[in-house]
């Protein structure tokens, strides 16, 4: 090879090296709290169950729809749409979003009476908002998010290319050796599950592509949005509310009905419009669980009478595709082992970042001493890092401790965790990052030890005793992480310079 | 299942028993035996067959998913074993090899 090449592909190694760390680095933590909340979310309903630990064991999802009809029939007033999601093998109770007298609500139902449950919380539904919504209002957060995953997916290709001896560094770890060991283990970390990375980052990407993307829609349906929904879902039955009161038909035969269309598929959710009106329509979908891809298909009924007005399976190949893709992200049809290497990999994304925005200061602080800008990107790894995941501990505990009759029960959890994480990150930037490490993931071990111990520690559902196995195990290993720090200070000499003979 | 959990564990094991610098901890006395020049075609080769083996999944779609997440998890077990306990990564590889043999006759 002539010299020339071998100069313009090192020039071009080391253009790509420096347009991946700084894409990298300027969404790095928003990219931190993405990646956790994502990886948390692939457990969303069994932390929604250890989280309402008054519920357990598997429920019917016929009677439980059944029982939520009943309670709302009841209990609510002037409603223009219950919107219920059945419990499944992982799920154990009904979500729903409602309104009454013109408010809106979102509850978890109990699976036997239909009545909310006391213990009103998002579950794991905060940590599946967090991950694409980060806690901001509409469309801003899922802007972010957006330029986030594409700042993601640049610094992937852009790893790629700069990596030098990319399958020789897969099984490289060299343990203890500053500089070296982290650039390893983010070396490791990124390659060993690279294909889960390319995956799960150009799949979240293409989910929020009607926002970040919007011209073709415009371009084909200019501001007509009802058209464009009507041509996405032809199988959706609108009514117009007549006035004229009318009950809602047993809804039991129309789930079992549906569950004969969906050729055996349980019904995973039912909206009902205009309920107690004569213009009702109850409209049914299957569980998302059969395939990778997510078959849209649904059945309306009359909600007076029972009667089928219109029952779909989508067809469209471009559509069947685009549901492949969302359901490659959202991983509803994977079985407990495939969730679980979910988890893994998207535990490896999340410690690639982590270990990337670590490795930025420890590679310049071994060639020189910190700029400003650096030590303020050091002390904000420390509490952005471990401040974020307190902000969960503190979501968990807050669970736990708040008491079950406060109003707004649910934003309270929330606001405890994002007063917490927005507390560590203070601190964070308020101690030294020698004091600041081990001070907040000591801190952090110790409220995964509370979290697991305030609820019931050993209950008979296993989701509850997975669960504060995980945070036990999660704790073990930062106080572990805590300890190796502080052997690592105490038994550290200064190294003595050789005296140099005058 | 089975049959490509022990081809992609063996493939990964081989890849990494070719290098150099990790031979000594993977082959320990085996290092010197006539097959370590052949390891990195039998390593590409038994990581082709794992993923020629999806195939014999009842869902190949679903197979390819989860191969993905096998990948950092076995690849994880031979890298950490490498660097903390080199007993491991060698103790999975007759486990490999009996997976291998449970999911050829299943």
């Amino acid at each position: 090879m002539s010299g020339a090449s071998t100069m313009v592909r090192d020039g071009a190694r080391q253009a790509m090296a420096w347009l991946h760390g700084w894409t990298g680095l300027l969404l790095g933590h928003i990219l931190f709290i993405m990646c956790l909340a994502g990886t948390l979310s692939v457990f969303k309903p069994e932390i929604s169950r250890w989280m309402r630990p008054e519920i357990s064991g598997p429920a019917d999802p016929v009677r439980a729809i059944t029982a939520a009809t009943s309670w709302l029939s009841a209990n609510t007033t002037g409603s223009t749409g219950w919107y219920l999601s059945a419990p499944d093998g992982r799920s154990n109770l009904v979500e729903a979003a409602y309104d009454s007298g013109g408010e809106y609500f979102s509850r978890a139902l109990n699976p036997l009476t239909g009545a909310p449950l006391a213990r009103d919380s998002l579950g794991g539904e905060f940590f599946y908002r967090l991950h694409f919504e980060l806690e901001l209002p509409y469309p801003w957060g899922r802007l972010l998010a957006s330029l986030a995953a594409m700042l993601m997916l640049v610094a992937i290709i852009t790893g790629i290319i700069a990596h030098k001896r990319f399958f020789k560094d897969i099984f490289t770890f060299r343990r203890a050796k500053g500089q070296r060991s982290w650039l390893d283990g983010h070396n490791a970390l990124g390659v060993l599950s690279l294909p889960f990375h390319v995956m799960i980052t150009f799949t979240g990407l293409l989910t929020l592509a009607s926002l970040n993307m919007p011209w073709a829609m415009t371009a084909g349906y200019g501001q007509d949005l009802m058209a464009l929904y009507s041509d996405l879902t032809p199988g959706a039955v609108t009514k117009a509310a007549t006035g004229t009161k009318a009950p809602l038909a047993p809804i039991a035969p129309m789930l079992a009905q549906a569950q004969r269309h969906f050729a055996g598929a349980p019904v995973g959710r039912v909206y009902i419009f205009n309920p107690g009106d004569s213009g009702a329509v109850v409209t049914i979908y299957p569980v998302e669980t059969a395939s990778i891809g997510y078959l849209p298909a649904e059945i309306s009924f009359d909600g007076s009478t029972g009667t089928v007005l219109k029952a779909w399976t989508e067809q469209r190949p471009a559509i069947r595709t685009y549901q492949t893709i969302y359901g490659l992200h959202m991983a509803h049809f994977a079985p407990l082992l495939t969730r679980w290497l979910y988890f893994l990999g998207g535990a490896m994304l999340t410690l690639a970042i982590a270990s990337g925005m670590v490795l930025w200061i420890v590679k310049r602080r071994e060639r020189a001493p910190l700029s400003i800008g650096n030590r303020l990107l050091e002390r904000l790894n420390v509490g952005g890092l471990v401040g974020v995941p307190i902000g969960i501990a503190a979501f968990l505990i807050a669970n736990r401790l708040l008491p079950l009759s406060m109003t707004a029960r649910a934003e309270a959890e929330v606001s405890v965790a994002l007063w917490s994480a927005g507390a560590a990150l203070l601190l964070g930037l308020g101690l030294t990052p020698k004091l600041g490490w081990p001070f907040l993931l000591g801190l952090l071990s110790l409220l995964c030890v509370l979290a697991a111990l305030l609820g019931p520690i050993w209950a008979s559902d296993i989701m509850l005793v997975t669960g504060n196995a995980m945070l036990l195990t999660a704790a073990i290993a930062l106080g572990f992480l805590v300890w190796k720090q502080l052997r690592r200070r105490s038994t550290h000499t200064p190294v003595r310079r050789k005296a140099v003979p005058a | 299942m089975m049959l490509t959990i022990g081809l992609l564990y063996l493939s990964l094991f081989a890849l990494a028993a070719r290098m150099q610098r990790h031979r000594p901890v993977l082959l320990a006395t085996w290092q010197k035996r006539p097959f370590v020049a052949h390891l990195e075609l039998a390593g590409w080769t038994l990581f082709g067959l794992s993923l020629l083996s999806l195939w014999l999944w009842q869902d190949s779609g679903m197979a390819l998913v989860a191969w993905v997440g096998l990948l950092p998890l076995l690849g994880g077990v031979v890298l950490l074993g490498m660097t903390y306990r080199p007993a491991i990564p060698r103790a999975g590889v007759p486990v490999a090899a009996l997976l291998l043999i449970t999911g050829l006759l299943a």
